[in-house]
């Protein structure tokens, strides 16, 4: 009978002994992320690097690539789309001067990552997918990792969220070859649109479009600083 | 009927054994090579155009695992030859055609991940044996019946070369006519039929031959194609909601496919000034990729690209005839005809696109191409270069270059001919005297595809004594830039007009005769100068003293080096590496790495599975030494000739499977006959050393005359063109076809031991030539290439009088 029930415990405390490891270990990870690849590239803002140690990255991508999470890469998640590089999402999270209560719209929520950091300092983050797979996928990720305060829907990203316009900041982390005019009226005066331009697994520049009254700039940001691509004399 | 054919199978029973062995090996180099370039097409669908020269490669190691397999069971297999060559040709059936159903048991390969997922490099490994299992079998019954019939060793090589040409050349015609995925099936049935031919009495045979057709029977019931990368075009659009493709075929330019989607809008880098949804139209994919949007005919007024760069030459001038070059499906000609042109000229080769515009899509591109403005030029821009004799056009406009966000590198190896200094000097030379090339590119980070055009259009203006930015401009928005070349001067209303365009629609000029700094950076500000600084360099600076601080290769493409959109050196690869990182380089240029990687990959797994065996039964302290220079120089020299002109002959025929099928076919069909023609020469060393000192000479005289050639054959009709390529092809061809007979006939008199190793070495050299060649090409250009095989054939010259003797 002792040695039924020490069995019966074994069995109910081993999984939850492992997963605390794993938790354990994903946050080490997640430390040292910030540390290497994200602070060391030059990104300070508190708020953007409070909420990269935060999200569980690992809960956002297949099972089969958890190991992988929180390396220096994008990741596959399929339908063509990718988790961002940890220091691309960071980087766009501070373009956009992030603060709180700040009212945030995500276009292409994907695996839903981008999303859970912007809802590590907003309440008021609204994200759109156009894939239903991905929708259904990207929402259950931050369900699951308790991000109760994103509003996730499936539909066209072109039309933007009217009923919850303007924002203060529009993040496009599926970009289209044009930049849909909805999107430019449902920004604030004032509010900043950034939308990474490249291929799923390298993103080339990050595009700032500022709104000011009428008037519409666009900015490019290089991410790492690449240019001027020459040698040393 | 039955008679006929009851008389025709008496008659084959009857024939001597040779004869059935030539008629199979001839059959079944039909199957072989039908089913090679069959393959080739179903991974340009699946995958990227690179694979098509992994498929060459692999059919080669195929073969060449067989000649080492050959060398170690030699006496075994001679002694079984007459079960094992059919044998051998009913596994190469089986084997092809379930290879398309193996392959999908494999998991989803994807080329994309290939640098980053461990996984997918088990796959591509796999995926390996299997295309190459049935060249193994079937280059095992080849092989073996060169062995045991050496001394017919000429009729069964002409018959193997006369099979593969037809092969070739049949596969191309049968993709207009059989669905591809129906294609391995078709060709598996023709290699169990050239089994039949030779197949030895007994149930067992029988049965095997029976079970062989029930699955390649099967196989055509049951086809499996290919799911294409979810990273292609198609794939991205097959996401969007309610979208469906309307129409599906195949051809030898590809499967063309057109879908239909409410969220698929067109919108190149639409100015931001524009209000208002744009429209949705459907869209045509050639091989998963894009290949145009389909609008059909605007009013004149406003049309979608007025609010994009690509209507600036139209700003400024109002050009009366317009020729776009490669259109695709006509937006470009729709929207030169919304502008008041008078008559439009649409170029574009894709003969099956075109005829599937005007077919299934009548009602808006079918209306474009029956619209009296415009006129329909199925070619090859070069060829309409050359041979269009009408009015001189006031605007030519080149295909659009690179793509949203990047290409990601996967263009490096295309030969674009139509983007080369020549191309340009042609299109200049056709413009009317108030002419203009309109050229819009994608924004690339870093910048190459502008820099390159700059310096191409430098060349050009300063080869005519002109001064380069009086007759550039170009302008930027956020995603694209448009680059115009005037045959006069811009005048001061004009630059004055760029202006005023730029400011209405939020684009900042980026080259105008007095530019000055601030005015770049008005509305799309890039994070700092550099971009500027390196234009101005470019354009007006020191160009050579860019280019060698410059990572990426920015030189002019031309003629003998067409590749556009290569721009990675080797000696620029560590510092990309240091730069990017191993993880991230590929995606920069994944073709010119794929190439790369595949070029290694070739050497080293035929290393391993040709060379290193064929050494264990030994050197035999050097004996071989001749053997091995002799044999590597005829495979080096005969596939940097063939892999060489495959990539020239897009220039004269217009397209890449054209040209692959004409080279190939002429080429084996000419060895051939150079191989039937052998047997009456004695395989005396000077004959052979004069042979090929021929073969060298011809090619060295090619080099030296091709670029002539081709401006002459590109200047005739298509049909002039085909017979004096197939002259220029065939007369080397047909001397080289005699050089692996002779050799193998000189080894045969003095020591038969080293014919199988021969094999082996001259699939070993050909396979990696494939590779090298194309690396090749793209590195140091055409001649060179050709210069290397006209240097095999000398090694040949200066090795044969030890051929076959000790060393």
């Amino acid at each position: 009978m002792l040695r039924k029930f020490f069995l019966l415990t074994l069995i109910i405390i081993l999984p939850i002994l492992s997963e605390a490891q794993d938790n354990d270990r994903f946050q080490q990870q997640r430390i040292q992320m910030v540390e290497n690849q994200i602070e060391a590239r030059g990104v300070s803002d508190e708020l953007t690097l409070n909420a990269m140690r935060n999200v569980p990255r690992h809960n956002f991508v297949r099972e089969r690539d958890q190991r992988r999470a929180y390396s220096d890469n994008p990741i596959p998640i399929g339908h063509g789309q990718t988790i961002s590089q940890p220091y691309i999402v960071a980087y766009m999270t501070e373009i956009i001067r992030p603060e709180e209560g700040m009212r945030v719209l995500e276009i292409g929520t994907g695996s839903g990552f981008q999303a859970a950091v912007l809802a590590e300092f907003t309440d008021e983050v609204y994200t759109i997918e156009i894939v239903p797979e991905l929708a259904g996928w990207g929402e259950g990720n931050l369900r699951k990792s308790g991000y109760e305060n994103v509003e996730v829907k499936h539909a066209d990203g072109y039309y933007g969220w009217e009923v919850h316009a303007p924002f203060d900041a529009i993040v496009v982390t599926a970009a289209a070859d044009h930049i849909p005019p909805p999107l430019i009226d449902q920004l604030k005066d004032g509010g900043r649109m950034i939308i990474p331009v490249g291929s799923p697994f390298q993103v080339q520049n990050l595009m700032l479009v500022e709104k000011s009254g009428r008037e519409v700039t666009s900015r490019s940001l290089m991410p790492v600083r690449f240019v001027p691509f020459t040698r040393a004399e | 009927m039955s008679g006929q054919l009851l008389k025709l199978f008496k008659a084959f029973s009857g024939a001597s054994p040779v004869f059935k062995v030539a008629a199979a090996l001839a059959l079944s180099s039909v199957a072989v090579l039908g089913f090679q370039l069959v393959m080739m097409q179903m991974l340009s669908v699946a995958q990227w155009h690179h694979f098509a020269y992994m498929v060459i490669s692999m059919a080669m190691l195929g073969f060449g695992t067989a000649g080492t397999f050959l060398v170690l069971f030699k006496d075994r297999l001679k002694e079984n030859h007459r079960t094992i060559i059919p044998a051998g040709f009913l596994l190469a059936s089986v084997s092809m055609a379930l290879s398309a159903w193996f392959a999908s048991r494999t998991g989803n390969f994807d080329v994309f991940l290939l640098f980053m997922d461990w996984e997918q490099v088990q796959r591509l490994l796999t995926l390996y044996l299997i295309w190459a299992l049935p060249f193994f079998f079937a280059g095992l019954s080849i092989t073996l019946a060169f062995f045991v019939y050496t001394k017919e060793i000429g009729s069964l090589y002409f018959a193997n070369m006369i099979g593969s040409g037809v092969g070739s050349g049949i596969s191309v015609l049968l993709l207009w006519v059989i669905p591809l995925e129906l294609m391995p099936g078709f060709f598996a049935l023709m290699m169990a039929a050239s089994a039949l031919i030779i197949l030895p009495p007994g149930r067992l045979f029988r049965s095997s031959f029976a079970l062989t057709v029930f699955i390649c029977i099967g196989s055509v019931f049951v086809p499996v194609l290919p799911e294409p990368s979810e990273y292609k075009d198609i794939s991205k659009a097959l996401n969007l909601p309610d979208a469906e493709i309307v129409h599906e075929s195949f051809s030898p330019y590809g499967k063309v496919q057109i879908l239909e989607a409410p969220a698929l809008r067109f919108a190149p880098s639409l100015s931001m000034t524009r209000i208002g949804e744009p429209p949705v139209y459907p869209v045509m994919y050639n091989n998963g990729h894009y290949f145009g949007t389909i609008s059909g005919v605007f009013e004149p007024g406003e049309h979608i690209l007025d609010y994009t760069t690509r209507s600036l030459p139209f700003e400024i001038r109002t050009p009366e005839l317009v020729a776009v070059l490669g259109a695709g499906t006509g937006m470009s000609a729709s929207h030169a005809l919304s502008k008041g042109a008078e008559r439009v000229i649409m170029v574009e080769s894709n003969r099956h696109a075109l005829d599937v515009l005007k077919r299934e899509a009548s009602e808006t591109a079918g209306q474009l191409l029956n619209h009296p403005g415009l006129s329909l030029w199925k070619d090859h821009p070069r060829r309409f270069l050359s041979r269009y004799r009408g009015q001189n056009p006031d605007l030519i406009i080149t295909p659009v270059l690179g793509s949203f966000g990047g290409t990601s590198g996967v263009g490096s190896m295309d030969e674009r001919f139509e983007l080369t200094s020549q191309a340009f000097e042609k299109m200049w030379d056709r413009l009317s005297d108030e002419g203009i090339i309109a050229t819009t590119v994608w924004a690339d980070f870093p910048p190459r595809y502008v820099l390159k055009l700059l310096a191409t259009w430098r060349n050009l203006l300063e080869a005519k004594e002109l001064e380069p930015s009086d007759h550039v401009a170009a302008v930027r928005s956020w995603g694209t830039m448009t680059l115009i070349l005037s045959k006069s001067p811009f005048t001061k209303d004009e630059i004055s007009n760029i202006r005023e365009y730029s400011q209405i629609y939020g684009y900042d000029p980026l080259l105008l005769p007095d530019i000055e700094d601030h005015e770049r950076k008005r509305f799309n500000i890039p994070e700092d100068d550099s971009f500027f600084a390196q234009v101005d360099q470019v354009f007006s600076g020191d160009f050579d003293a860019f280019q060698n601080e410059y990572f990426f290769d920015i030189r002019p493409a031309t003629d003998n080096r067409p590749f556009f959109a290569a721009f990675v050196t080797p000696g620029s690869l560590s510092e990309l590496l240091d730069e990017y990182g191993i993880s991230q380089l590929p995606y920069v240029e994944l073709g010119f790495m794929l190439a790369f990687v595949t070029m290694f990959q070739i050497i080293l797994v035929s290393l391993l599975l040709i060379l290193l065996p064929l050494m264990k039964i030994s050197w035999e302290k050097g004996k071989r030494r001749n053997t091995f220079f002799y044999f590597a120089g005829t495979g080096f020299g005969f596939m940097f000739f063939e892999i060489s002109l495959i990539q020239q002959f897009i220039l004269t025929l217009g397209q890449p499977v054209y040209s692959a099928a004409l080279v190939i076919s002429v080429i084996l069909i000419a060895s051939g006959a150079g191989s039937y023609y052998s047997k009456f020469l004695k395989p005396v060393s000077g004959n052979i050393r004069a042979l090929a000192c021929v073969i060298a000479g011809i090619i060295i005289t090619y080099i030296l005359m091709l670029s002539w050639v081709f401006s002459f054959i590109m200047n005739l009709h298509i049909a002039a063109g085909i017979f004096l390529a197939i002259v220029i092809l065939g007369i080397p061809a047909f001397f080289m076809g005699m050089m692996f007979p002779l050799g193998l006939r000189r080894l045969q008199q003095a020591d038969d031991s080293h014919i199988p190793w021969a094999c082996g070495i001259d699939s070993f050299m050909s396979v990696s030539a494939t590779a090298i060649a194309t690396m090749a090409a793209l590195l140091y250009g055409f001649s060179i290439v050709l210069l290397i095989a006209a240097g095999g054939y000398l090694i040949c010259a200066l090795s044969v009088k030890g051929l076959g003797n000790a060393a």
